[in-house]
């Protein structure tokens, strides 16, 4: 063997051990694990979350347009409350979630009527569902992993398919921060498996000992040119009295 | 009593020109009341067959099944009883439909646009065609020859900017509630039913349950071709009767008499349902096998059929307003009548006519009128109503849901025509009645002496 194919040689098998030892690091890589610390991180448990939310949606038919939104969660009850308070003509509107069911409230009717948390929120990009606690650990298997960064990040790029059929979005992909185990990029797949929505979660706060998205970007993917971005304000983990979630407080609000 | 008719007969032909007056006045009122009942009657027929092409029947039995014994989805898998069911309607019913809908939102370029998807299996349904008004492209295709085919309504297609031959997305939730998408080539683009809101977009059954995750064989709503559309109803009452002795969960809910909320509430149910409206719900007792719900096209197109009935009575309304000033013509022109033939009534009592006879003479004189006058109307409305079906409407738009195949139909029934003619009479008799009256209460020996 000449000194130049011995070179070769010992290349080539320099890069399959190193192809072989990302392997084995990715096997060693406990996704599961990670999965329950992105849930545990967005889970507010025995904690009350509120906050304002402005929601800016640009939407090519509609143009541009800013709604202010207060949000209460309380995630150990399922239940969350939402009362747009700008703009001005949609003031009063709100959505309340107990458990399985979810409420539309109009001031102008002062009727409730029942809707879905996979239906969008007031018409953007976002989904009702984006403002409730979902559990990826519990709701997706995972079908595929890898390592690799996204922009400055060193991520886990995990495949996550629904185990089961009510899940809204059937697949997703998700990006998350290997440092601080928190979401940088999630897409959303089709049951035929087209991509239908990127979310981006480039700016977190740190409340307490929770690290929440203080600003998500929700890009539709099959309508061109149709995002919204939410960004968080006075956010909070104090205490809620019961009351707020109920309907007799979205009617008292709303006058 | 002939003698009296008789008499009457010759006076009406005395006064010709007069008679050809009034009479002219009750034909006309006649012909417009008689071509309005039979147009709207034609156009409610014409509509309630049209929207049985596109709808896909009359009669509708929408499916719900349980999932994990908790959430009810909205399916119909096993049809063996539905099946069983239409032996006891079988010689009244033309054909069965299975069809699949949603609501689905239509995605080109930067346009999106939510609108109703209905799933038909083309193959099985050689007329479907026949109740659209194509404006663009063809609808001639079934699911083996171009699968992923839709025909968009002419409202969806403008606001998505799409032409025929171009490809649209499609995102919908399958029956379970996960997010889906599809990919439709526009095969055409039609008319609708502008404010009923009963029009959809179509492709092919195949397609659409694949995207709605359902497996092959199963379908959403069962319908049902009736061969006479007055017998909807029945047919209707029917399958109930023999779905409730198989055995079946059957529901229905228009038709139940129970508090009004609670009938609203649940037909409201059926009805999204029935236009894909339906979502997963949760149910706090379970039960076995497919809940049926049973819906009719009348009950569906009851707004339609409410604006008909308006249209009718407004229509009589108008007639009986003609009437009531032909009678007021009808009670002048017998005063004069009466007037000219005072000496000749004076004459006819002193050679012993009765009162009641000469009241006699002048009603059949306002009958005779009103009768020679109500046929020529109708005999005009009939020559009107042969020569508009005759002619061709179809290019007109927004009028093909009330053609039949681009013509006019007229439809009246032998009691429209009765009660028209009776309200006809009615009024001439009740016009004449005082002038006739008070040529029976003349006295003789003044009525002889009387110089006008």
């Amino acid at each position: 063997m000449t000194s130049r194919r011995r070179l070769l040689f010992i290349g080539a098998l320099v890069l399959a051990l190193a192809s072989c030892a990302a392997t084995a690091l990715a096997q060693e890589v406990d996704v599961q694990a990670i999965l329950r610390a992105v849930d545990e991180q967005s889970n507010f448990g025995d904690r009350d979350f509120a906050a304002v939310m402005t929601i800016i949606t640009q939407d090519p038919e509609k143009g541009a347009e800013k709604m202010v939104v207060r949000q209460f969660r309380r995630d150990r009850e399922n239940k969350f409350l939402l009362l747009i308070e700008e703009p001005r003509i949609q003031m009063g509107q709100g959505y309340l979630m107990d458990g399985d069911n979810l409420w539309f409230y109009d001031p102008e009717s002062r009727q409730f009527s029942h809707t879905s948390l996979k239906e969008n929120f007031a018409g953007s990009a976002a989904r009702n569902d984006d403002f409730s606690f979902r559990s990826l650990s519990e709701d997706y298997r995972v079908v595929g992993y890898e390592s690799g960064a996204l922009g400055a990040y060193d991520v886990h790029i995990i495949e996550l398919e629904a185990v089961r059929d009510d899940v809204s979005d059937p697949y997703l992909k998700v990006w998350v921060a290997k440092d601080a185990n928190v979401v940088l990029k999630m897409e959303s797949y089709s049951l035929t498996k087209r991509l239908m929505r990127t979310a981006l979660f480039p700016n977190y706060i740190r409340v307490g000992d929770k690290v929440i998205p203080r600003v998500m970007i929700f890009v539709d993917e099959l309508v061109q040119g149709r995002r919204a971005q939410v960004t968080l304000d006075e956010v909070s983990l104090s205490d809620l009295p019961d009351t707020v979630f109920t309907k007799a407080f979205i009617e008292r609000a709303s006058r | 009593m002939w003698t009296v008719v008789r008499i009457a007969l010759r006076n009406t032909r005395r006064q010709g020109r007069r008679g050809v007056l009034l009479g002219g006045a009750i034909a006309f009122s006649l012909m417009v009341i008689t071509l309005l009942n039979a147009f709207t009657a034609g156009a409610v027929s014409n509509i309630k067959n049209n929207l049985a092409y596109v709808v896909g029947g009359h009669v509708f039995i929408t499916g719900t099944e349980l999932v994990d014994g908790r959430r009810e989805v909205d399916r119909i898998g096993d049809d063996a009883r539905l099946q069983a069911a239409l032996a006891a309607v079988e010689d009244r019913v033309v054909s069965v439909h299975r069809r699949s809908t949603a609501v689905a939102t239509f995605i080109f370029g930067s346009k999106a646009v939510t609108y109703a998807l209905e799933g038909v299996d083309f193959a099985a349904e050689p007329d479907f065609a026949k109740g659209l008004a194509v404006r663009e492209g063809t609808t001639v295709f079934d699911a083996a020859t171009d699968p992923r085919a839709v025909i968009l309504p002419a409202s969806v297609a403008e606001r998505l900017g799409v032409m025929v031959g171009e490809t649209v997305l499609v995102r919908l939730l399958t029956i379970t509630g996960q997010q889906n998408v599809g990919e439709l080539r526009v095969a055409a683009v039609t008319e609708e039913l502008q404010g009923f809101g009963l029009t959809a977009a179509y492709t092919s059954l195949q397609y659409l349950n694949s995207l709605l995750g359902l497996a092959p064989g199963e379908y959403q709503t069962f319908s049902v071709v009736v061969r006479d559309v007055r017998e909807i109803d029945t047919v209707a009452d029917q399958l109930y009767a023999a779905l409730q002795e198989s055995g079946a969960l059957v529901e229905r809910p228009a038709a139940q008499r129970r508090s009004r909320a609670e009938m609203e509430e649940e037909g409201m149910a059926v009805i999204s349902q029935l236009f894909g409206q339906g979502a997963v719900r949760l149910v706090e007792e379970p039960w076995e096998g497919t809940k049926f719900s049973l819906v009719t096209l009348n009950e569906l197109m009851q707004p339609v059929v409410s604006a008909m009935t308006v249209l009718d009575a407004i229509a009589r309304g108008i007639f009986v307003v003609l009437l009531l000033i032909t009678a007021i013509g009808i009670t002048n022109t017998f005063r004069m009548v009466i007037i000219e033939r005072t000496r000749e009534i004076g004459t006819m009592r002193a050679f012993g006519m009765q009162k009641s006879m000469v009241r006699s003479i002048f009603l059949w004189e306002a009958a005779l009128i009103a009768l020679a006058g109500g046929a020529a109307g109708l005999l005009a409305a009939g020559v009107i109503a042969g020569v508009v079906s005759s002619l061709d409407f179809s290019h007109v738009r927004g009028f093909e849901f009330f053609l039949e195949a681009g013509h006019v139909t007229m439809n009246i029934t032998a009691a429209d025509l009765a009660l028209n003619m009776a309200i006809v009479l009615g009024i001439c008799l009740a016009a004449a009645w005082l002038p006739a009256s008070a040529a029976a209460n003349l006295p003789p020996v003044k009525a002889l002496g009387a110089h006008y």
